[in-house]
């Protein structure tokens, strides 16, 4: 049977298509309600994140336990995120339904990669008032950046499916769906380990950062909910999930009861008595495995029969590098076997080379060269009895910032001094983010303040560059830490960087190292 | 013979320590505690007190005497910190180029010890010169004022410092200086963190190996637990009780 809530591509609709003004319609009662009402826009968003240092909300003495629960730099970002959207649906759906609306209303996804005018803002949420010209439009905010209220395109590195599409396992350092994590502990780094997945690094945390910018509500997990677009962009974080697991049979979800039995008590204890009048029982928890299959909770989404999860990764190209063969690496690298393993999660990671000193950034390009160590790869080359997966892991260490900056950095591996659009797409491994830094360095309750760290797993990239012939010295790698800059709309390529919209000289962001790692 | 083993075997072997090259470390607390544990059992036998081993009880000034002390002081140290500290040297050697990752560890433990030497130098020496110590006086003073400590705003900034990593360059000066520096820092956190605790085992007048014990608990439990407040607050109460037993009994765990 087919389920009776479609999610759908807020591209094919109209800005008054009635998907749109019904949710606008909803999100104006649900923000008009008091914050203490579980069912309003603020307390929805403090689920996710409300900053325990800001003064308590109007009528509340303290914060409730349901708040701050957001997952992040976990592999559990990605069910936590199924459910708490699912959650929000319902409630939506309920005042939808209360307020005269289709009975069958689905939250809409924001797909960026899907070509044309997608990669701007949704129309719906671009104008200050609905269609009368008087009345405030609820989905529109000023706290965003003001180039994509106005359509600016997102920078086409920011969306980017590529590196989160080129992996080939959920759990593992810089994986689709994340590195294990203990417990559900928003904002994770134990032991400096880097634990947040791909798609999470890209499009995700790119996005937030793209449409909140330093001061707007996407740019911290603190305020995040509160812009109508997060549910939007949200809604296509989900479906992505989806995607990678069609993308091919070895795309699974984790077999690990640590993963499928971990229980998300969204719904609190008290859960939410709609506007309909419907209760959503709280104090029970669903967990991963309640939640694997969209079907399991009752939406799909309206592209479902596609493979393609967007315009950069289409699932032929994808299909194409996995049947392709191994490329040899430029000496000294170990040689590659036919058929290299799929990278473990728990595989052993060697150092092979790293930068000697911090980098700082405050909104220029900067390259900086990792030295691979000769010793090391002569080692791992001599060594008979090491079981290598023959993965490479591009890992920038010690990210911090005194609060985000807003500008997003893209990655590059021996990327050409003056790079053409296609040599950024070609050469582009992942984005520095600091999205949800603040939460980071100022974790709620006593756990211990850090900064962030991110694994790029660039194995598929450095097999595309050998075999292209542009990477042909494997003594080192240059990297390039490139702010990214919005685009005009439609266009699918990066405009040259405008300095003053980049710059960012009141809030550093400082890097401790870039280390290049082999498994 | 290692070449009879099954090859999975030998490479899971290996796999353990390429994960984990903080082993080398951990086998020397380890022997730190056997020494220990020898030590007690010899001075029970001998019929001493279990008093903490200050060395020959030399004549001369307190620094001689305290450098008499600093074997058994060291000795602690790395039975008591070892434990808690295994994780950040793991950090160093995983951090580290494959073929300077002992190295690297070693010059991490190096900064880290010596941070405690000067320490164990200046109370050694204070030791040796205030009447009274080890005795059950100064053992509830040094107790009230661990548990005091416990529940201090700084006391929980050293103890999130010694959760940091840091960005340890590869290779050169520059790594040496690194693994030093970090050690460096490390040592100085565990310090802020832990000092009042090392106090107690100049303080107390005898059960040292019970104190080591319970103590070495009490900070690996603190360090390793991402939720620390409930170990650190229940940590202040434990040694606040312990403080008025002392007290009251004139002679705790003698």
């Amino acid at each position: 049977m087919a389920d009776p809530f479609v999610r759908v591509d807020v591209w094919t609709l109209t800005a008054t298509d009635p998907i749109l003004t019904a949710y606008a319609d909803a999100v104006a009662a649900m923000m008009a309600k008091p914050i203490s009402d579980p069912t309003s826009w603020g307390y929805l968003a403090g689920i996710h994140g409300f900053d325990p240092s800001a003064p308590l909300p109007a009528g509340m003495t303290q914060l409730p336990d349901q708040w701050n629960q957001c997952q992040h730099y976990s592999w559990y970002f990605l069910p936590w995120h199924r459910l708490f959207v699912y959650y929000f649906e319902l409630i939506v759906r309920a005042q939808v339904i209360a307020n005269g609306g289709p009975g069958t209303w689905a939250l809409p996804y924001w797909n960026y990669d899907g070509g044309g005018q997608s990669n701007t803002l949704p129309l719906a949420f671009r104008s200050q008032f609905q269609a009368d010209g008087t009345t405030p439009n609820p989905l529109y905010t000023t706290q965003r950046k003001r180039r994509v209220n106005t359509g600016s395109a997102l920078p086409a590195t920011d969306i980017s499916l590529v590196n989160a599409f080129d992996q080939q396992t959920f759990t593992g350092l810089g994986a689709f769906g994340g590195a294990v994590t203990p417990s559900p502990v928003q904002f994770f780094l134990q032991n400096g380990q880097p634990q947040s997945g791909a798609l999470e690094n890209t499009p995700h945390n790119t996005v937030h950062d793209d449409v909140g910018g330093p001061s707007g509500l996407m740019g911290s997990p603190y305020t995040a909910a509160l812009d109508p677009i997060f549910w939007l962009h949200h809604a296509n974080i989900d479906r992505l999930w989806g995607k990678w697991l069609q993308q091919s049979a070895q795309n699974t979800n984790p077999s690990d009861p640590g993963w499928l039995a971990q229980a998300f008590l969204i719904n609190g204890n008290s859960g939410f008595t709609t506007a309909s009048g419907a209760v959503i029982p709280g104090g029970s928890a669903l967990t991963s495995a309640n939640i694997l299959d969209t079907s399991q909770l009752g939406y799909s989404y309206d592209d479902d029969a596609q493979t393609s999860p967007g315009t950069t990764a289409p699932a032929v190209r994808v299909a194409a590098l996995a049947e392709a063969a191994p490329v040899n690496w430029p000496s000294p690298w170990p040689e590659r076997p036919a058929a290299p393993a799929s990278p473990a999660p728990d595989a052993v990671r060697h150092l092979v080379g790293a930068t000697d000193r911090p980098i700082r950034l405050t909104g220029e390009p900067v390259t900086v060269t990792v030295p691979i160590d000769e010793r090391v790869t002569a080692s791992l080359r001599a060594d008979r009895r090491a079981q290598y997966t023959h993965h490479v892991y591009l890992d920038i260490e010690g990210i911090d910032a005194d609060r985000n900056p807003g500008q997003v950095y893209g990655v590059f591996v021996n990327l050409p001094a003056q790079p053409t659009d296609a040599d950024l797409m070609a050469h582009h491994a992942g984005n520095i983010s600091l999205f949800g830094i603040e939460m980071a360095r100022r974790p709620p309750g006593d756990r211990h303040p850090h900064n962030l760290r991110i694994s790029l797993d660039i194995t598929r990239l450095l097999d595309r560059l050998a075999a292209d012939g542009t990477w042909t010295d494997g003594s080192q790698l240059q990297v390039t830490l490139r702010p990214s800059t919005l685009g005009t709309p439609g266009d699918q390529e990066d405009v040259a960087a405008d300095p003053a919209e980049t710059a960012h000289p009141e809030v550093p962001i400082t890097i401790g190292r870039i280390s290049v790692h082999y498994a | 013979m290692a070449t009879a083993l099954p090859r999975s075997r030998r490479s899971g072997g290996r796999r353990v320590l390429l994960r984990h090259p903080e082993l080398g470390a951990a086998a020397v607390i380890a022997a730190a505690w056997v020494t220990l544990l020898v030590q007690a059992w010899t001075s029970s036998r001998a019929g001493g007190a279990a008093g903490m081993d200050m060395g020959p009880a030399a004549a001369g000034g307190a620094w001689s005497r305290a450098a008499g002390g600093v074997p058994g002081w060291m000795l602690m140290t790395v039975a008591m910190m070892g434990p808690a500290t295994l994780g950040a040297i793991g950090y160093t050697g995983l951090n580290s180029l494959r073929w300077r990752r002992r190295r690297a560890m070693a010059e991490f433990a190096a900064a880290y010890l010596a941070v405690w030497l000067a320490f164990g130098l200046v109370v050694l020496a204070a030791a040796a010169v205030v009447p009274g110590v080890p005795g059950p006086a100064a053992l509830a003073l040094v107790l009230a004022v661990a548990a005091a400590w416990q529940l201090t705003p700084v006391k929980r900034r050293c103890l999130s410092g010694c959760h940091r990593g840091a960005a340890l360059p590869p290779r050169g000066w520059r790594a040496e200086r690194g693994a030093l520096g970090f050690g460096l820092r490390n040592g100085l956190y565990c310090l802020g963190t832990c000092w009042c605790l090392m106090l107690v085992m100049v303080a107390a007048p005898g059960g040292q190996l019970l104190w080591t014990a319970g103590l070495t608990v009490a900070i690996t439990t603190e360090l390793v637990l991402p939720t620390p407040r409930g170990a650190t607050r229940a940590v202040a109460a434990l040694l606040g009780f312990a403080a008025l037993a002392a007290l009251a009994t004139g002679n705790l765990l003698q």
